[in-house]
């Protein structure tokens, strides 16, 4: 009895040393791929609001007010599924790293300001959401077990796209003003 | 021949009415995978166009030059406008303007 307890005991830390050693977005569960998913889109807010006290394009507006009214409400249905199916979200490298590098942005965009600051924020909404939409395309709907979460994601990836197209258009856009300013 | 009158007299307001009513139609845009479905729509003076947001995001449907606005739709809400002029209605969702569509109204 003693033993397979024993045995039971090792099993789960060794699953559970398993998934906090993961390295590779592959490697991921689906508590993890939740929570890098969530930890993604509480970063796109941030620098939304970012956008909203430092630019005055209404262009850049808009776009920051949409990127917060998405985000919410993509998180918003994923917490309730995960309440739903009674689990937590699990923290990871790649949710650690995404932070990381969130703070380092957000510390360099904050001393912009004006065209500067309008042209990086749309340069980097366009590659962040070009560098998550590849990750939750490619790697994440492909490997999540649960069904309910796999359909929220194809229809949040669907979102994300929509977003990186607006980007893109953004970033053109100034790019095309200031190249014409000069 | 009275009898006969009649007959093509109420015949002729059967068709009147008939034609009026089947003019004043209601017609249904889906808003779905960000795009408008049908895309393209034609209608008739007096026609209603209803849209129905299925994304889980908020959508609007607002004329290119903002002379009508449903204003922010949820999922599952919806909005219609009736089309009284003819003409070409272009619009697109505000949030996501790259979602557009277009309304052709055709005289009655």
């Amino acid at each position: 009895m003693l033993k397979r307890t024993l045995i039971a005991a090792l099993a789960a830390v060794t699953l559970t040393h398993t998934a906090a050693q993961a390295e590779s977005p592959a490697e991921l569960n689906d508590l993890e791929i939740a929570h890098v998913a969530y930890t993604a889109d509480n970063i796109d807010i941030r620098y939304a609001h970012l956008a909203l006290a430092i630019s005055k394009d209404p262009k850049i507006h808009d776009f920051a007010n949409t990127m917060i009214r998405d985000h919410t409400v993509v998180n918003e249905l994923a917490l309730a599924l995960l309440k739903k199916l009674k689990v937590q979200p699990q923290d990871n490298f790649l949710s650690r790293q995404l932070s990381e590098n969130a703070d380092k942005l957000v510390a360099e965009m904050s001393m912009l300001s004006g065209k500067d600051f309008d042209l990086r924020y749309a340069e980097n909404e366009h590659g962040y959401h070009k560098a998550v939409n590849d990750l939750v395309g490619k790697t994440f709907i492909p490997n999540i077990e649960n069904a309910e979460m796999k359909a929220l994601f194809q229809q949040a990836l669907a979102i994300f796209e929509a977003h990186e197209a607006h980007a893109e258009t953004m970033a053109g856009s100034l790019m095309q003003r200031q190249s014409m300013a000069q | 021949m009275a009898a006969l009158s009649a007959t093509i007299l109420i015949a002729l307001v059967l068709s009147t009415f008939t034609a009026s009513q089947a003019a004043q139609r209601h017609h249904v845009v889906e808003i779905q995978g960000f795009k408008f479905v049908p895309a393209k729509l034609t209608v008739r003076q007096g026609d209603t166009v209803e849209w129905i947001n299925r994304d889980i995001v908020p959508h609007t449907v607002t004329k290119k030059d903002k002379a009508w606005d449903t204003g922010k739709l949820k999922k599952g809400q919806s909005a219609g406008i009736v089309f009284s002029s003819p003409g070409i209605e272009s619009y697109l969702c505000l949030y996501h303007p790259k979602m557009r569509g277009e309304i052709t109204v055709l005289a009655k």
